[in-house]
């Protein structure tokens, strides 16, 4: 066939030799190929007794977020519920009462907050919406579990936890992230 | 491409300009609408009548056109069918509209001048209800037999929760069952010839060798395949409806999920068509970014199909060490994106973030590392000669076959056509890299399988071009349709507050228009055919997918072979189920 271009790179097909159709010399050699393996480093880890490492930007399982002061940053606005793609956010809103402002920074806050962790396809949408810093997804993934209900992830379980209680388990929750300005 | 609207005289002068409407689109694509009458003539005329023609049916969907906003200006009825013909030695597609009217409506079938328009067709009165005059086996495809309704048409639910809690009584499950016996008579076979009995064998929807849910029956006399008749549809998730529902924006991780192994390439098919509709140009460093992942995407890709080939004929270890190499491309796109597979990262108009500090360090490792493991699995896979025999002479098809099946990419080059979307139709800067089309003659399994070993070389030769010429500046064009916008232009008052909440919240409004984008992709020539009528969300998303047309030659080529061969013409096929079922 003519070329359209000079780009062209046609690949090279040469007949078989004649050790090459004398198939067992090349079960000799696959062999070969395998044993070699054998000796090389493992490209697997022992988990659970091992864990990889995840990259800085890994989108896994979410966060909810606080300020320095401990305070819950969501302020039950709803974007996240809406821009989230396969639904798997709700949300019900609060008013934050006198005395309760050391829980929450805004006037309102989210009362119940879940992800059905089934649905959610951990695409980002959500950190991306928030306007409040308040939700992003961290450096691990959803564990396995045994009920479709315990999948459902409640506000409790997402919070993360209080930087002046413990800020040990917060810094790690943080992981690699900048702390929010 | 100047002369793409040069077929438009041609056609005026053969059937007369009152035939023709031309609409414009912010394609380039000349699109005609014609009478259903003609559709037949026309399309006849172009594929022999003309020099240089359009010899490829590229794509056939169809369009419920009833709640189109702004149709008056068009020449529209209820429904259409849309043609896009292809023509290799002219470089240009030409889209043929077909209105017509009715609740259940019927136009001519062109299964007599394309024999990938049957798949196609059957897609469509699946999915539309409009029937196929002179089709030769007008059935449901994506669809189960039993299913009432067309989910396509706008009347149709486009979620679960809306037709209500799904029911399996006794005797719904005899009227399934019964639906999936496989009858040879309704496709027109014999049970038994003069001197033999033939045999009907399903092979999947479970089975290694089919690479996911597909159904493949086969009648056989002995161990040769008299035919074959494939059933998908077990992986259909109505993406296109989706494409209805979710907002342009929310679009994006779906497209992820259509051919799972190509990842952002994806992304970026659905993204060209979107930024045409918008009139978003680009900056240098945002097509290369895109250009460096879907390179490490293809590598990824065929890192899959190689090893499960090698797998398929028999060669277990292989798909082992590719899986390792795979998993260091993931690390790089892991850094990059946040996600593995389904990195949804590319963005209306740029993509989610800059690249990481430290990427440049993680590919070049890569590029170092990868060249003398191509050549290992070239020499453990490749050169083998039982490899060798098992692939060689095996599901031959011609040039001119491969053409009136509908076959791209890699399939098309395996049969010495030097046709790559790249380099004819450059996309996102593909015109600024060296790189070769790699053919080889025959057309065979081996073939495909050296082409596609080739491409890797090529792939990482780009991969190292855009390591070494990453140009500097945004990774998001200055442009307000840019979704979502750069930070610095939101949430800092309570002006940018409000666009940022309407910009989250119901999504940017892409003006009103049709687009269609073309990129040569893993396995072939992918397309996103939008419609929008300047709402939130698409009117209608047209998936176009490479491994559709591909499966439907299946048959076609594994003919006189036997059943082991079949398992050869798959692997070397390399489709995805999600991409021909979508």
């Amino acid at each position: 066939m003519q070329s359209l271009t000079n780009r062209v790179k046609p690949v090279d097909r040469k007949p078989m030799t004649f050790l090459e159709k004398i198939y067992l010399w090349e079960i000799a050699k696959g062999m070969m190929i395998t044993i070699k393996h054998f000796f090389k480093r493992k490209p697997t880890i022992k988990y659970p007794e091992q864990k990889r490492e995840f990259s800085s930007v890994f989108r896994g399982l979410h966060i909810l977020n606080r300020d320095e002061q401990g305070r819950e940053r969501c302020t039950a606005c709803g974007l996240c519920a809406v821009a989230c793609p396969a639904e798997a956010i709700t949300m019900e809103a609060a008013e934050r009462k006198t005395g309760e402002e050391h829980l929450y920074r805004e006037e309102k806050y989210a009362a119940r907050y879940e992800i059905n962790m089934l649905r959610c396809i951990f695409c980002g949408l959500c950190e991306e919406a928030c306007p409040k810093d308040a939700i992003y997804l961290s450096q691990t993934f959803t564990p396995s579990n045994l009920t479709r209900a315990q999948f459902i992830y409640k506000k409790d379980d997402l919070l993360i936890p209080d930087p002046n209680k413990d800020p040990e388990q917060y810094a790690k929750a943080l992981g690699d992230r900048k702390r929010p300005q | 491409m100047s002369d793409a609207f040069a077929i438009l005289d041609l056609l005026h002068q053969n059937f007369g300009a009152s035939t023709f409407t031309q609409q414009p689109t912010v394609d380039d694509i000349p699109t005609l609408w014609l009478p259903k009458e003609k559709i037949i003539s026309v399309t006849t005329y172009l594929k022999t009548g003309i020099p240089q023609p359009y010899n490829l049916l590229y794509d056939l969907c169809g369009m419920d056109e009833r709640d189109r906003a702004g149709k008056e200006k068009l020449p529209v009825k209820d429904f259409t069918v849309i043609y896009h013909l292809f023509s290799f030695e002219r470089n240009s597609f030409i889209r043929l509209k077909v209105a017509l009217e009715g609740e259940y409506p019927s136009t001519p079938s062109i299964t007599g001048q394309f024999k990938n328009a049957n798949w196609y067709e059957r897609e469509v009165y699946d999915m539309f209800g409009i029937k196929f005059e002179g089709h030769p086996h007008l059935q449901r495809i994506l669809m189960p037999l039993t299913w009432e309704g067309h989910p396509l048409r706008k009347e149709h639910p486009a979620r679960a929760t809306e037709i209500g809690p799904y029911r399996l009584l006794n005797e719904t499950i005899d009227r399934e069952q019964n639906a999936l016996q496989f009858k040879p008579e309704e496709w027109g076979m014999q049970r038994e010839s003069d001197d033999a009995d033939f045999m009907f064998l399903n092979i999947g929807p479970q089975h290694p060798g089919t690479h996911g849910v597909l159904r493949i029956v086969l009648q056989l006399d002995g161990e040769d395949i008299v035919d074959a008749v494939p059933e998908i549809g077990f992986h259909h998730r109505g993406a296109e409806k989706m494409g209805e529902r979710q907002s342009w924006h929310t679009y994006i991780p779906y497209t992820d999920r259509i051919d799972y192994l190509g990842g952002v390439m994806n992304n970026l098919a659905y993204l060209l068509a979107v930024e045409k509709l918008a009139g978003i140009v680009v900056p240098d460093r945002v097509k290369v970014i895109r250009v460096m992942l879907c390179e490490l995407f293809r590598i990824s890709s065929h890192l899959v199909w190689f090893g499960t080939f090698a797998q398929d004929v028999g060669q277990l270890s292989p798909v082992f060490y590719m899986f390792t190499d795979r998993e260091k491309v993931f690390d790089i796109i892991e850094a990059v994106c946040g996600g593995r597979m389904h990195p949804n990262w590319f963005r209306i108009g740029g993509v989610a973030q800059d690249l990481p500090n430290g990427w440049d360090g993680l590919v070049r490792d890569f590029v170092q590392y990868f060249p003398k493991k191509i050549k290992e699995y070239t020499d453990m896979v490749i050169r083998n000669s039982l490899f060798k025999g098992r692939t060689k002479g095996i599901g031959i098809y011609t040039l001119e076959e491969a053409i009136e099946w509908g076959v791209t990419g890699p399939g098309l080059r395996a049969c010495g056509y030097e046709w790559d979307f790249r380099k004819k139709r450059p996309y996102s800067g593909y015109e600024m890299f060296n790189f070769d089309i790699p053919t080889a003659q025959n057309g065979d399994c081996y073939d495909r399988a050296v082409v596609r070993v080739e491409e890797l070389w090529q792939s990482l030769r780009i991969v190292e071009q855009c390591l070494n010429n990453m140009p500097e500046g945004s990774y998001k064009a200055d442009h307000p349709l840019t979704t979502p916008p750069l930070k610095k232009y939101t949430m800092q008052d309570i002006e940018t507050l409000i666009t940022h909440f309407l910009n989250v919240s119901w999504g940017p409004v892409i003006p009103a228009g049709e687009a269609m984008s073309c990129i040569e992709a893993t396995k072939g020539a992918n397309s996103y055919y939008l419609v929008s009528d300047g709402n939130t969300s698409s009117y209608r998303t047209r998936i176009r997918t490479p491994s559709f047309p591909h499966m439907q030659m299946v048959p076609y080529v594994s003919k006189g072979y036997t059943v082991a061969d079949l398992l050869s013409i798959l692997g070397s096929v390399d489709f995805v189920l999600a991409d021909i079922d979508r």
